[in-house]
């Protein structure tokens, strides 16, 4: 992981999330204001249900809830069991942005880590998820402060341990309860149109599918006979053994197989209520990808301050400014004044030989990514 | 005639129950329940009474798709020929719109048209009446009616059905994609009666995607079909008479259409007989007055019961007591032989179906 690739975190003036971005001036502008009466909500319900099983169904999708919940930013990914997540629709992260997550930041994404320890449905943010799992948040909070400061995230699973997020960031305030609540009275009906219009593309697909050309799909009815496989299964499936594939898979209702060290094969059968394939199979092959980052922050930070030399009070200040204080609540969290505060920074950027505050990140950034 | 509490409570459009039940609606989709569910959550929407489902065809007989609340009888009244003085199976064949179109909106300026389905109507216990036209392949409609016993709607309960209109079509159009793509799997069979029986789908090519069972059968027993649909893939939409009281028609199907994007579905059914009636009625009545020897007096009253007046209406009109009402209908039932007013409804049809032909079918439609 070289620095230069890493180096772009905080490199744009048109940075989104972090606090980074405050020093480039205002975000680019707010994409909605929030209106739930079920005056303009009903016609945009009835775009989305026309729009089940085409492409454009997400777009459609974030447009509608995006018009509940004002936000900075809104994204659709898809986080999978084995590979790396996917951006599906990417409105307005920079693509530096999107190739420093895919490089390797999304191993600190709490969503990430929330799905890939379970299935995860609903509308949750990333204020839930610190709560969740308040024991070690220093991830957390170092994604906030490189990445994202605060998400809201409705969760839709969609087959094969997949899960679609459409996501809402936000560069400085918190989600509040409220505005949670209110998409959370939405969440059935939009999961319930989501289920359909999965279903509706693994028959007959006309695009809008978030099983891109890096994932392999195969769905047989009750009987085992091929209904539906993407490209990306005839190219890969010649690197399975298919009589021992049909013996795995008749065997168990759900499963998964190591076919290299690059692809692992998973299964699971639709229960008989599935109004499209009863009873039918879906078989998937992906690319594993390194999964979430679970090495000890704080030994990786002790090396860090080591390496640099720095202080004990040096280390709080960077190990602050690392989970996204800022100047003023590091005063306040170490009982000095700002301006001491500002005169350790200085010293700080000249021990790291810096001049900015982001390439913190990205030293420490390479440090942690190196270490695992 | 109520449904039951849970299904029938009031469900404010926006509440915080609202978005879950159009959810659990959704859910249906592509299952047998899906009408039924839909209908219910409408009734819920407005405060109906009961709800009904119909479909509306091109050109045969309508089907109930779900009917929880009119009695055999009604619906035997109903088939028997009565729904040739459906209003809403008028609208359907003379325009077709898709939409929410209240009963009140299509009587309008010629009301005489449409009295002897007051009948139906009354037999139903239908005091208001909503449709929503949602639109079929085929030319086809399924409609949802959703029915007051007592009191009308008003236009508050007609703004919130064309509200939620956009969706329940969208969730609609979902689940007939489905049905299709089960048959064209064969993963559930036969077709469901949302669907015409006897079809044949063409993509843009004019190559088949599929045929129904019914269809197989059809062009097993008229030799003659083959040679309609060649005609018929000249010219688009059309329509040809391919053997006695028989047509088939070809429609342009959507963009999106599941199994044939931009093609083409051809439908059979039967035709003439069913044709909606538009001609004037006053002739059959006194037909039937003077067929039976009928009285002025008890010409009147059977005039007025034919209409689907209750007793107390005939005896303000006339200015005479309930009791005088009641001794004319005595003697009426008599003379006709019968005892229930039901069957007075059944003898007057064939006089006045007799007294108006079914329209010729235009050699194209719209």
């Amino acid at each position: 992981m070289n620095r230069a690739r890493l180096s772009i975190v905080g490199g744009s003036d048109n940075q989104p999330g972090s606090r980074l971005a405050t020093s480039s001036g205002s975000p680019v502008g707010r994409i909605s204001r929030s209106t739930f009466s079920a005056n303009s909500l009903l016609p945009s319900l009835g775009r989305l249900a026309a729009r089940v099983g085409h492409a454009d169904f997400y777009e459609v999708a974030l447009e509608l809830i995006g018009g509940l919940v004002s936000c900075d930013r809104r994204l659709v990914m898809r986080y999978s069991r084995f590979d790396r997540p996917g951006f599906i629709v990417n409105q307005s992260l920079p693509s530096n942005y999107e190739a420093s997550y895919l490089d390797g930041l999304y191993r600190f994404d709490p969503l990430f880590r929330v799905v890939r320890s379970g299935e995860v449905t609903g509308v949750i943010t990333f204020r839930d998820m610190r709560e969740s799992q308040p024991v070690d948040s220093f991830y957390d909070e170092f994604f906030a402060s490189v990445m994202i400061h605060d998400e809201l995230a409705v969760m839709l699973p969609a087959v094969g341990g997949i899960c679609i997020a459409l996501c809402f960031d936000r560069d400085r305030r918190r989600f509040r309860d409220a505005e949670v609540f209110k998409l959370r009275q939405l969440y059935s009906l939009i999961d319930t149109l989501h289920r359909l219009h999965i279903e509706r593309i693994l028959i007959g697909s006309r695009g809008g599918s978030p099983f891109d050309v890096k994932m392999a799909v195969l769905l047989t009815d009750a009987d085992g006979r091929p209904l539906f496989f993407n490209s990306i299964w005839e190219t890969l499936a010649g690197r399975v053994d298919e009589g021992k594939l049909a013996a795995a898979t008749s065997a168990q209702p759900s499963g998964e197989h190591v076919i290299d060290e690059d692809h692992i094969l998973h299964w699971e059968t639709f229960p008989q209520s599935n109004a499209v394939v009863p009873g039918g199979r879906i078989h998937m092959i992906e690319r594993s990808s390194p999964g979430y980052f679970n090495a000890n922050a704080q030994v990786i930070f002790g090396a860090f301050a080591d390496r640099f030399h720095l202080t004990p009070r040096e280390k709080e200040i960077v190990w602050l400014m690392l989970r996204g204080y800022p100047t003023s609540m590091i005063a306040k969290a170490l009982a000095v004044s700002p301006g001491t505060v500002k005169n350790h920074r200085y010293r700080i950027y000249f021990k790291l030989d810096i001049t900015t505050e982001r390439e913190i990140f990205s030293l420490f950034l390479n440090d942690i990514l190196l270490a695992n | 005639m109520k449904l039951g509490n849970s299904s029938s409570a009031p469900l404010p459009v926006g509440g915080p129950e609202f978005y879950g039940v159009l959810g659990a609606v959704a859910s249906e989709v592509g299952r047998s329940r899906f009408y039924r569910d839909l209908a219910r959550f409408l009734g819920r929407i407005v405060r109906s009474d009961f709800c009904l489902v119909m479909r509306y065809a091109r050109f045969s007989a309508p089907d109930f798709l779900v009917n929880e609340v009119m009695s055999p009888e009604a619906v035997d009244l109903y088939f028997a020929g009565y729904y040739r003085f459906d209003p809403f199976y008028n609208y359907w064949r003379q325009r077709g719109h898709c939409g929410v179109v209240p009963v009140r909106t299509i009587l309008g300026h010629n009301t005489n048209e449409h009295e002897y389905f007051n009948v139906i109507y009354r037999e139903a216990h239908i005091h208001d009446e909503i449709a929503i036209f949602l639109p079929a392949p085929g030319g086809a409609s399924v409609t949802i009616f959703v029915d007051r016993s007592a009191d009308n709607f008003d236009e508050s309960d007609i703004e919130l059905m064309n509200l939620v209109y956009p969706t329940i079509a969208g969730l609609h159009k979902v689940h007939l994609d489905w049905l299709f793509l089960n048959s064209n799997h064969d993963i559930a069979g036969t077709l469901s009666r949302e669907i015409p029986r006897a079809i044949l789908i063409l993509d843009r090519d004019g190559r088949r995607v599929f045929t129904s069972r019914e269809w197989r059968d059809a062009e097993r027993r008229n030799p003659q079909l083959d040679r309609a649909i060649r005609a018929l893939k000249e010219e688009q939409p059309g329509l040809v008479e391919f053997s006695d009281n028989m047509v088939v028609h070809a429609e342009k199907l959507r963009s999106d259409f599941p199994i044939a994007p931009n093609g083409t579905i051809c439908v059979i059914e039967p035709w003439g007989d069913s044709a909606p009636v538009t001609m004037d009625y006053a002739g059959s009545v006194n037909r039937f007055i003077a067929a039976h020897g009928l009285t002025p007096r008890e010409g009147r009253i059977v005039e007025l019961i034919l209409s689907g007046y209750p007793t107390e209406e005939i005896a303000r009109k006339l200015r005479i007591s309930r009791g005088t009402v009641k001794n004319h209908r005595g003697r009426l039932y008599y003379k006709l032989d019968i005892t229930t007013e039901r069957e007075l409804f059944s003898l007057f049809l064939p006089h006045l179906l007799k007294a108006s032909p079914p329209a010729e079918p235009s050699a194209k439609f719209a």
